[in-house]
């Protein structure tokens, strides 16, 4: 075997024990296999790290990216912050094309909104008109501006939460298994795992909630639960995802996604007009003071 | 998590350590950089603060740094500013004259280690195709040459052996000229380790 064979074997841990006891005890004896050895070490381990560095800060560039896009889009940037964020925009075709496009599915999702509020307007002026009918006959008007108030503050109410819920729900990236071949080693990954967290990826969230019922079925596992929730989300199912979420919200505390979980519970009881019960959730991720901090304090500001 | 937590987390590649720590510190450091250097854009400032991760983790990674005396924040605005401060000087950016003159960094911040170390991030980051997908494919996701033929246009397991000891060979040569430049070895020390 040449040298640069043996190192690169040793440092990829492929030489057999034999191989192995052999070549190091050459390098004691061998200054100079030492210091290639060395040498070679090195760079591999750059290499390694930058790989490592590149992947996170790409997925960190999408996330922040994501962010700047909502406060544009919801106008929650200060005037400085809008004008830079505007600037790097116009100097960034690839920037400026995710902007459009986000735009035009937020653009969809208020559209959406608006028709259902509409619809739930129209409905609760069905009813309101019945019982303001009741109310006209048998009490004074006073009562019925009353109920016009209370209509017109839960539509309020109802229509700012779904502006928050939207503002804030983001499907959670897939950090639980790699899904590039690359391998993780706390995770035994098998092939129906590996397809379902494709599903989910690409945002078939029909067919990854199908998947991840399955893989459930035959045995239970917190994580998948996890991505189960959020795909019931996505499919709008809500309900179902409240179920879920409460379920591992009894998990220990060095659960994975303990947080997270408290987090997409929060959002989930938003997106059903729960009030009280998203409080509830972001006072608790305020109080555990982690990753959610900042996020549960101003969607709890906003909710006030 | 204190940061010595958080040397910890990137030792063991905890997958989302750095990204966390990148959309933590990205507005204040890249807003540093550009207020000491106003012609960068948010591009290089971006640029400068993706390096100074690349020197961090690779010195954790590498084991000369097991422990934190300061602060990361402290430790990143040190290389960032160093780095900026070669990247400045590097485009010439300071002929203009209408730009102040940055304060320069004190050698004695800057020990032969981490200078080391700066040259290897900035080798290794300088790579380029087909070199970098083959190593990082080797030697990051840890593929044998076979597997690699699968993912790659390449033919056979033997070519994608040869073009990639290749690539580590000139990688070697292209950081040892490095140090030799910078006086840190000899030139016959680069012959005697590359095997000339």
């Amino acid at each position: 075997m040449e040298i640069d064979d043996r190192i690169e074997k040793y440092i990829r841990n492929l030489l057999t024990d034999n191989e192995k006891a052999e070549f190091e005890s050459e390098l004691l004896i061998n200054p100079l296999l030492k210091e290639q050895l060395e040498l070679d070490q090195a760079i591999v381990t750059q290499i390694r790290s930058q790989a490592f560095v590149d992947q996170q800060i790409k997925q960190a560039k999408e996330e922040l990216n994501q962010q700047n896009f909502e406060k544009y889009i919801m106008n929650l940037m200060t005037e400085i912050e809008k004008a830079e964020f505007e600037k790097d925009v116009a100097n960034n075709p690839v920037l400026k094309e995710q902007l459009e496009l986000e735009q035009s599915v937020v653009g969809q999702i208020r559209e959406h909104a608006f028709v259902d509020n509409q619809i739930i307007t129209a409905k609760n002026e069905m009813r309101k008109g019945k019982i303001i009918r009741m109310v006209f006959y048998s009490a004074t008007s006073i009562a019925a501006s009353f109920l016009l108030f209370f209509f017109g503050y839960n539509y309020f109410q109802n229509r700012q939460m779904n502006q928050q819920y939207a503002s804030n729900f983001n499907a959670y990236t897939n950090d639980y298994i790699a899904t590039d071949g690359s391998y993780r080693g706390d995770v035994e990954i098998d092939t129906f795992l590996l397809t379902a967290m494709l599903a989910y990826e690409k945002k078939d969230y029909p067919l990854a909630e199908a998947k991840f019922n399955k893989l459930l079925s035959a045995n239970d596992n917190p994580e998948i639960r996890f991505y189960l929730a959020i795909s019931q989300i996505e499919t709008g199912k809500t309900d179902l995802s409240i179920n879920s979420l409460n379920v591992l919200y009894l998990q220990p505390k060095d659960f994975r996604y303990y947080e997270q979980t408290r987090w997409y519970l929060a959002l989930a009881h938003l997106k059903l007009h729960h009030k009280s019960d998203s409080k509830k959730y972001l006072d608790e991720l305020v109080a555990l003071e982690g990753v959610y901090y900042d996020k549960a304090k101003g969607l709890l500001d906003a909710l006030e | 998590m204190d940061d010595n937590d958080i040397l910890q987390r990137i030792k063991v590649d905890d997958p989302r350590i750095v990204t966390q720590l990148y959309k933590q510190y990205h507005g204040e450091f890249t807003g540093y950089i550009r207020k000491k250097y106003p012609d960068f854009g948010m591009a290089e400032a971006e640029d400068i603060f993706s390096d100074c991760f690349q020197v961090f983790c690779g010195n954790i990674k590498g084991g000369q740094l097991n422990s934190i005396s300061g602060t990361i924040k402290s430790y990143f605005y040190k290389i960032g500013w160093r780095l900026a401060y070669d990247e400045y000087h590097r485009k010439g950016r300071a002929n203009g004259g209408t730009i102040p003159e940055p304060q320069i960094p004190s050698e004695e911040d800057w020990n032969d280690k981490e200078k080391q170390s700066l040259m290897l991030v900035q080798t290794v980051g300088g790579l380029t195709e087909p070199c970098k997908t083959l190593l990082e494919l080797f030697w990051f996701k840890e593929k044998s040459d076979k597997e690699i033929v699968e993912l790659t246009d390449y033919k056979s397991a033997d070519t994608v052996k040869n073009q990639r000891s290749r690539c580590l060979k000139t990688l070697k040569s292209v950081y040892l000229s490095i140090l030799v430049t910078e006086d840190i070895i000899t030139d016959s020390d680069k012959k005697r380790l590359i095997g000339e």
